[in-house]
């Protein structure tokens, strides 16, 4: 088990430097560059070149690519070169905004994805059964944005019984930042449940046809053993699928986060592009793909623990 | 009912007169897309505390349908079961699921066909043997490992201690099937039915097992029930044969009665059509033409259409068993208006 782990740990490197290549490469290809957001267009081209010099701009790509490779591994992501800020300390707020939703988000979402997963299965073609798919395919196909506004449009303006918008004052008490968070926690969890609750029902139906379960009824265990065994079964392909969707949610979602005003990573990463604020979008991006794939590891090495078959 | 009553001494009841099973008019149809498919249609017979029976018949007529009747273990919803199987004082087929779980494992245990996808592949071989005993001994995890451990040793698999860590897929198949047999007599059954157990293991496997599993059934004195195509095996281990067509009985009687003088049509092309060692040399004959389809069965004889010596009433229903010998039965028209069998 530790040589499988090892092995992952190592598979990640490549990953990662391919990651950083390509990431560099993109942000780079995008057409004009700070300097265009800076400066007035009619200033004159010595001031623009000044600024790409002090940015490192001026060197070859391959050498700015070294530069920032060489401090991200020194654990520096850069300065933001529109608010000077260091880009550590800018990600680390945005993305301790977008855990604090996509934590319960996907909490929820999966919870409730397994459970009517798993009932949609077992009675299955039944009203319930299509009372859940409906479920899962509106979760699924509706768009965020739309219902987060049908959320706030409801429970916040009719009923007025949630906020509508933002984090809460930084003083508020503990009870008034959870009410922020309901609306768009509610919100962001929808996929994840969709997407959970159909895989789910169609792992489970795929494992009850098969013989061992009526082997398990001829050896007369109880019901809620044999549920164990189906949900172990169905545990690998279900975890692959999760670690997907949460690394999803911790991209943020810039819609979802302009409905709630909350300021997460997808708006950090919006505003990057819009301004050419190539160090914070691409360290950014880089530390995105990273937790990434550490959740793709975690979720194979869990895997490999429920099923044994994937241990190699 | 509580698992006092289930467990009742055995010698009580276990006059020779009082059979541990008894099924009577058995039918189980399956409502699918293309219709009603009655793969079991009145099947009776009676099995005797320790008593072989072995199930002949081809792919399709019905063998494993019967087997997962008396366990229990049909699909519900499409599937109706009719008839009366009756187990040690039990009926089995109005009994709720929650009692059936005390009987499934201590007193009927089933191996299947392909040991493979009947054990499941994420537990061990020792967690699934062992949940079995802790489920109906009432004991800890640590003497159910401990039994489970003794189980592997009596079906002699090698290693034991270290094969009750062991997944199924690290399994060869022959060894996969012994741990399903030690899984199946964990729990000491009375009545063991067996799904051609044999027939997913190269040849010497075969051997090795069938051994091994009449050695246990006389050690236990369990009574089997042993499905098979294969009438070599179901000689090797059979009391008493019983013969399966479109899913009925065409003919059942003693092991030796049946497989060497049969009386009943099919048998005895069953017979002619098997490589089998005494009949090294002779022609092999095969039946012609197809098994019945299930969804569409004909009202008379389901083997009149494929049979050498069918006459028009054949065709017309109301064919049942009939005595031909001592213990021996045969639902052939002919014989019973004859009088005769065809092949003395
Ligand atoms: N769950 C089911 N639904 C519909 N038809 C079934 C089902 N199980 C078995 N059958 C049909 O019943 C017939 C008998 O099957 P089976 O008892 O498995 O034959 P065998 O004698 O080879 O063991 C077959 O025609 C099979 O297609
Ligand atoms: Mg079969």
């Amino acid at each position: 088990m530790w040589r499988f782990i090892g092995r992952r740990l190592l598979y990640a490197v490549p990953i990662l430097l391919g990651v950083s290549i390509i990431i560099f490469a993109l942000v780079q290809l995008a057409p004009g560059d700070v300097t265009d957001i800076l400066i007035p267009p009619e200033a004159p081209k010595e001031v623009a070149d000044i600024l790409r010099h002090k940015f490192g701009l001026d060197r070859p790509v391959y050498e700015q690519y070294f530069i920032w490779l060489g401090n991200l591994l020194q654990g520096d992501l850069g300065v933001s070169i529109f608010t000077n800020q260091p880009v550590g300390s800018e990600l680390a707020s945005a993305l301790s905004n977008t855990l604090m939703l996509a934590i319960p988000a996907a909490f929820l979402g999966f919870t409730l994805g397994a459970v009517l997963g798993v009932l949609a299965a077992f009675f299955r073609g039944g009203w319930l059964d299509k009372l859940f798919s409906g479920i899962a395919i509106a979760g699924v196909s509706l768009p965020h944005y739309w219902v987060g506004i049908v959320l706030v449009a409801i429970f916040a303006v009719t009923l007025n019984v949630l906020p509508a918008q933002g984090m809460g004052p930084e003083d508020g008490d503990v009870w008034d930042s959870l009410r922020h968070l309901i609306l768009p926690v509610i919100t962001l969890s929808l996929i994840p449940m969709g997407v959970i609750s159909r895989l789910v029902r169609a792992s489970v139906l795929e494992i009850l046809s098969q013989e061992f379960i009526s082997a398990l009824s001829a050896k007369g265990m109880a019901r809620r053993r044999i549920l164990f065994h189906i949900v172990k079964n169905a545990a690998p392909p279900t975890l692959a699928v999760m670690g997907l969707q949460f690394g999803y949610l911790l991209g943020g979602s810039i819609l979802v986060e302009t409905v709630y005003n909350w300021p997460g990573s997808g708006g950090l990463m919006n505003l990057a592009i819009f301004r050419r604020d190539v160090p914070v979008l691409s360290s950014t991006i880089l530390v995105l793909a990273g937790i990434f794939v550490a959740i793709n590891i975690l979720v194979d090495v869990l895997q490999a623990l429920i099923d044994p078959r994937l241990r190699r | 009912m509580n698992r006092q009553t289930l467990q009742a001494d055995a010698p009580l009841s276990a006059t020779a007169a009082t059979p541990l099973l008894s099924v009577k008019d058995l039918a189980v149809r399956f409502a699918t897309r293309e219709g009603v498919v009655e793969a079991v249609n009145g099947v009776n017979f009676n099995l005797a505390r320790g008593e072989v029976l072995g199930i002949l018949g081809e792919s399709g007529s019905g063998k494993s349908v019967s087997l997962r009747a008396i366990m229990g273990i049909l699909p519900r919803g499409r599937t109706t079961v009719t008839g009366s199987i009756n187990f040690d004082g039990h009926e089995l087929l109005s009994m709720p699921e929650k009692e059936l779980d005390r009987l499934r494992g201590p007193e009927i245990a089933m191996i299947f066909q392909e040991p493979m996808t009947a054990l499941d592949p994420v537990f061990t071989v020792g967690e699934q043997i062992a949940e079995t005993i802790v489920r109906h001994e009432g004991v800890d995890w640590s003497t159910a490992n401990a039994r489970a451990k003794n189980f592997l040793e009596m079906v002699r698999i090698p290693s034991p201690e270290r094969r009750l860590q062991a997944y199924p897929h690290e399994m060869s198949g022959g060894m996969r099937q012994r741990a399903m047999i030690a899984l199946a007599l964990s729990c000491k059954p009375k009545l063991l039915l067996a799904d051609e157990p044999t027939t997913a293991l190269d040849v010497t496997v075969q051997i090795q097992i069938i051994l091994l599993l009449r050695e246990l059934q006389r050690e236990l004195g369990m009574a089997v029930i042993f499905v098979t195509h294969d009438v070599g095996v179901a000689s090797e281990i059979s009391d008493a044969v019983a013969v399966m067509y479109g899913g009925r009985y065409m003919e059942h009687g003693p092991a030796e009665n049946v497989l060497l003088a049969p009386n009943h049509p099919y048998t005895h092309g069953l017979m002619n059509s098997t490589v089998h060692g005494s009949m090294r040399g002779q022609r092999l004959d095969t039946i012609p033409g197809l098994p019945p389809d299930l969804a569409n069965l004909p009202k008379g004889c389901p083997f009149a259409a494929r049979c050498g010596h069918a006459i028009p009433e054949c065709e017309q229903g109301g064919i049942a068993l009939s005595a031909v010998g001592k213990n021996h039965f045969s639902a052939c028209l002919r014989v019973e208006k004859e009088g005769r069998s065809f092949f003395a």
